[in-house]
């Protein structure tokens, strides 16, 4: 049996396809992932040192300067935290050239009134200036009106401004939601589908009327079964090796955060190259079936699935939740991303436990329906 | 006769072609519907829309009032989550589906009377976004003139409806618009474009490399050499058949274009766009040309290796030049070496074009684009002469 798995292994890694395509594709695509998504998460973080232009036309309102300037220094000068604002100039025909080349978020401008001009299609930097001059002139008029209607009250509204308190309290947990991972998630998860592809082989090779290799070996005096397992071991060790190469690439090399401990990542690997090489002994197993139609199959099959999980479309394993809910119970694509989402992000091990057994469950049925169906001997005619 | 035994070995690779047809349909139909979604929210000056959840557990007038605030804003865009739902709260904010969730706690009301607003609301959010900052600093804005509002005198309800109030009379917004050449009508066209590299590239290495090994190799051609046909005339109708291939090709992408963009395909600088996906089109023509002669001989090697390289170049670029992801948001390192991809000066001239992603419509840089593609079909193509003469060279001996 070790010899038979030996040679299975040379066999396997002499095949260039199957080497590119279980373990440099995922490395290519990953990193390509890592290059398109790395700073588009990075993006999302980016809100301080705001490019703005302070013009002052006419005198501006009182308390004004100061939290103009409370906001352009940090709190601790020598930290590397930078301010919410940066004031780039106070020049109002600078201010108008650098919003032309797009060089300024937003332009305040004191005339009377406080204006803000921001770029069309500005994004969320010019909002939150907005809302902070927004802040400051509400409070300004309160206490304008207040001066006017009630002015014994106005020391009360100083002592209420002064006042700091948070009015809300954070809940959140310390969970990585950068949600470009879950893409590195769902590669892992394609890497293990696809290798149903070598998979398809260990029934096909082994079994007289798929192929011509498989009379031969049905001939031999040995036993079919120890010869599909120890063709089934050898794919699933390799494959798995791929998979582990594949997966130390992305976090040690690459640094994607996967938010979850290493030796997770190999019991997944591991269940998902299971999984992927029994779907493919499975579908290899089906009799009267070109080896062409399996392929397609089996490519419909593992990508349809990684689709489902969300590979192409982050967005779709929450829409099938919302929608469809059980099918992301026995989706085995979204089950393996589930097992790195659900500890990543609920960090609880209830939910990976449950994920675990469900595709062990499918490791069970499809090599039972394998056996079931490659379990002839004796043919009239191949 | 060379050009019509060509043409009818095309169906059989056809099954590529359709698929990436298939999939180019999806991929532009979702991201347009993904942008018309971000593009209807998007009513004031200042475009950005930040997904905010709320779970109202007060349910009393002054809260509903704070609802109503909240909803008027044309930077929030309010986004419903089964709350009820197990961990509901984390996969939206995972997916982005909601960008901060609000609790109001029960009591707000009367805390706000009170004036023991600590705590009076709880948040779950992505720690450190953007959209953080600008939420909190919207919320606190509110909270902080209806307290003031209430110092002054004002009973709750009221208090809430005024501060509402004087915060929708901020600060008047002015916007500022670089006249860049876009024009929203256009998003269709502009995705249609920009997918382009990337669809055209599969469909056409997917296809023309198979057929240019069956070709070109040893066995075909040396029976041709039998027939009444010279080599050069033998090859001017392979490049015909391949020609004509991709032109049905750009013209079968371009029916579906008009029909996925609704009939917006075209525009006033549309000749540019057109010029510039022919010419990419006759850089994957030389490059189909370029990997069939090497690899011409064995149809299983021609076979795995235009799934490799199509798969390689087309994802590396799409991703490196800018079709999946816009130039602005990669960094400058990869865009220095994008710059030796043809479809980085695609996207370029395509951004310049429609006067998308920062750029602004400049027929310079457009030129010196579709310049620079067609300096790399001609590499290619001198790429692939010398392919064949080594190859020819090596037969010979």
């Amino acid at each position: 049996m070790l010899n038979r798995i030996k040679y299975e292994i040379f066999s396997l890694l002499r095949n260039k396809i199957v080497v590119f395509w279980l373990m440099g594709f995922p490395m290519i695509l990953g990193t390509l992932f890592f290059v398109a998504f790395g700073s588009l998460a990075d993006s999302e973080q980016d809100y301080s040192d705001i490019r703005v232009a302070v013009i002052k036309r006419t005198a501006a309102p009182e308390g004004f300067d100061q939290m103009i300037k409370a906001l352009s220094e940090t709190e601790k000068p020598d930290s590397e935290e930078k301010p919410l604002f940066n004031i780039v100039t106070e020049d109002d025909k600078k201010a108008k050239e650098l919003m032309e080349k797009g060089e300024l978020q937003a332009i305040i401008c004191v005339d009377g009134d406080i204006f803000l001009e921001i770029p069309e299609g500005a994004g969320i930097k010019s909002g939150i200036v907005k809302s902070v001059l927004d802040s400051f002139k509400s409070r300004y008029k309160i206490i304008s009106a207040a001066a006017v209607s009630n002015p014994e009250k106005v020391p009360q509204i100083i002592k209420a401004m002064e006042q700091k308190t948070d009015y809300i309290r954070s809940e959140s947990n310390s969970a990585n939601y950068d949600p470009y991972v879950q893409y590195f998630y769902n590669l892992l998860a394609m890497s293990g589908l696809m290798g149903s592809m070598m998979g398809m082989y260990c029934a096909i090779n082994h079994q007289a009327n798929l192929s011509a290799l498989g009379a031969r070996v049905e001939i031999s005096p040995v036993s079919k079964f120890g010869d599909i397992l120890s063709s089934l071991i050898a794919t699933i060790l390799i494959h798995n090796i791929f998979l582990n190469i594949a997966s130390i690439y992305l976090i040690y090399i690459l640094g994607i955060k996967f938010g979850v401990p290493f030796w997770v990542i190999i019991a997944v690997n591991f269940l998902s190259s299971v999984v992927g090489d029994s779907m493919g002994c499975f579908i290899g197993s089906i009799g009267g079936l070109k080896d062409g139609i399996k392929n397609a199959l089996l490519l419909a099959c593992s990508l349809g699935l990684c689709f489902l999980s969300g590979l192409m479309f982050g967005g779709m394993r929450l829409l099938i939740e919302e929608s469809f809910p059980l099918f992301n119970r026995i989706n085995p694509a979204a089950l393996i991303v589930d097992c790195f989402y659900s500890l990543c992000v609920y960090g609880s091990y209830e939910k990976l436990i449950s994920n675990i057994a469900v595709l062990l469950i499918w490791c069970a049925l499809l090599l039972t329906g394998s056996m079931i169906m490659t379990r002839k001997r004796k043919y009239k005619a191949i | 006769m060379v050009f019509k035994a060509y043409l009818r070995l095309i169906p059989s690779y056809m099954g590529v072609a359709v698929m990436y047809m298939a999939m180019f349909a999806v991929l532009l139909g979702m991201t347009m519907m993904e942008r018309s979604g971000l593009n209807g929210s998007g009513a004031s000056a200042d475009s950005f829309v930040t997904l905010l959840a709320v779970n109202d557990n007060d349910d009393t007038e002054e809260s509903r009032a704070f609802l109503e605030y909240l909803e008027n804003s044309p930077n929030i865009k309010m986004t419903d989550i089964d709350f009820e739902r197990e961990n509901a709260v984390q996969d939206s904010l995972y997916y982005r589906k909601a960008e901060y969730v609000l609790t109001i706690n029960k009591g707000f009301a009367e805390a706000l009377s009170t004036g023991d607003t600590e705590y009076l609301l709880s948040s779950q959010v992505i720690a450190g976004s953007a959209s953080e900052v600008f939420t909190e600093s919207f919320i606190d804005s509110y909270i902080e003139a209806a307290r003031l509002y209430i110092t002054v005198g004002y009973d709750t309800a009221e208090a809430c409806r005024e501060a509402a109030k004087t915060l929708e009379n901020g600060v008047e917004v002015k916007s500022f618009s670089a006249d860049n050449g876009w024009d929203k009508e256009n998003t269709g066209a502009y995705l249609f474009y920009n997918f382009m590299p990337y669809i055209m590239l599969m469909m056409i290495l997917g296809i023309l490399v198979p057929t240019f090994s069956s070709f070109l190799s040893e066995d075909v051609k040396a029976r041709s050499l039998c027939a009444p046909v010279s080599p050069v005339l033998y090859m001017i109708q392979i490049i015909c058949g391949a020609f004509m291939v991709c032109l049905v090709s750009a013209g079968v992408l371009l029916a579906a274009g008009i029909i996925i963009t609704g009939g917006t395909l075209f525009n006033e600088h549309s000749l540019y766009s057109l010029l510039q996906m022919l010419v990419f089109m006759l850089f994957s023509l030389a490059l189909s040309a370029f990997v069939g002669i090497l690899s011409s001989g064995s149809a299983k090697k021609a076979n795995y290796i235009t799934s490799m390289v199509s798969n390689v170049l087309g994802l590396g670029m799409a991703f490196l030049c800018g079709v999946f992801v816009s130039q602005s948001l990669l960094g400058e390192n990869i865009l220095m070496a994008a710059k030796f991809l043809p479809a980085y000066w695609y996207v370029k001239a395509n951004n310049s074009i429609f006067g998308a992603d920062g750029a602004v419509f400049n027929e310079a840089i457009i030129w010196s684009a579709i310049g620079i593609q067609a300096l790399f079909a001609l590499a290619l193509i001198a790429g692939a002469l010398l392919a064949a003469h080594i190859k020819k060279g090596k037969e010979s001996k």
